[in-house]
């Protein structure tokens, strides 16, 4: 069997090659981060110069950086072992075929969730929505405070509210046994985007479904007030009609 | 070390990949039994998180 490698990008930072904890070998902090740049980029080459610029970002590179960056390289190659990072003026990490990095993994299961829901191949809506949850709902590179982890963060929270819209829709044509999956998946969307109408919508048909009208229409209550408070609008006619609906 | 915690409350941690990869088909295979065929061994791996022993 050849080399299998994880690089975990979400949650704990972790590079495992064959079982073997790696991270623990990269040089400090600025090394983590190098390997989890050209990870986190590792379907193209990435340039040197703009490698350097994002890795001491924001003060930017100054005297020295261009030694320090060369050592830390250096160092981390050896480090991780036999994962290579090729080339000189532009970076690539290379894995073996069986590799896994966690966010593309879930980019990837999320594009698939996606177009099955579009599809109604409910089935596998909930294999791959859940794929994208379990890697989504860790905190991208938790620990590390760096302009260019805040950009991911944020991107990374958008597919996860999407995997979780997914998720509850699936659930929701999945049959009784599912129903308690679509309302928590539901509860979370409504607290991480509490001025959309998507999330307060699967809440209402999870609990309509279940034959809570009163908590159905409790949350059409909720949905009305924060609308109003908060943007002076009124429900969607979609909502409006999803209401009358299931009331 | 080698983790998943389900949405629905299930939770297995071994250091042996292989181990969770096959405790988690068991617990699709008896909770979710129409959908375990979708969930192979494949998509099981990617929902692991490593975790510190």
């Amino acid at each position: 069997m050849g080399t299998r490698a994880r690089i975990q990008l979400h949650g704990r930072f972790a590079v495992h090659v064959d079982g073997r904890l790696v991270e623990r070998d990269l040089p400090g902090r600025r090394g983590r981060l190098l390997v989890a740049y050209l990870a986190a980029h590792r379907r193209s080459a990435v340039d040197r110069a703009a490698l350097l610029e994002a890795l001491w970002r924001p003060a930017g590179p100054g005297d020295g950086a261009v030694a320090g960056f060369n050592a830390l390289l250096s160092k981390a190659r050896a480090a991780l072992a036999p994962i290579e990072i090729r080339g000189r003026s532009s970076l690539q990490i290379v894995l073996p075929p069986d590799s896994v990095v966690d966010a593309e993994r879930a980019a990837a299961a999320l594009h698939d969730a996606e177009s099955a829901t579009g599809q109604q191949d409910w089935p596998r809506a909930w294999t791959h929505a859940l794929s994208a949850l379990f890697v989504t709902q860790r905190q991208f590179l938790s620990g590390f405070e760096h302009p260019w982890v805040d950009e991911r963060r944020r991107s990374a929270q958008y597919d996860h509210e999407r995997a979780l819209a997914c998720y509850a829709e699936a659930c929701l044509h999945l049959g009784p046994a599912e129903l308690p999956s679509a309302e928590r998946s539901a509860r979370r969307l409504v607290e991480l985007q509490p001025l959309s109408e998507v999330g307060y919508g699967l809440l209402m048909r999870a609990l309509a479904r279940r034959g809570d009208h009163a908590a159905a229409l409790l949350v059409y209550d909720r949905l009305r007030r924060v609308l109003r408070d908060d943007l002076g609008v009124s429900p969607s006619p979609a909502t409006r009609d999803l209401v009358s609906r299931l009331l | 070390m080698n983790q998943v915690n389900c949405e629905c409350g299930f939770s297995v941690r071994d250091e042996d990949e292989d181990r969770v990869v096959e405790a988690v088909l068991a617990h699709v295979a008896s909770t979710h039994p129409d959908l375990a065929p979708n969930v192979t061994p494949a998509v099981v791996r990617g929902w692991i998180e490593l975790v510190p022993s």
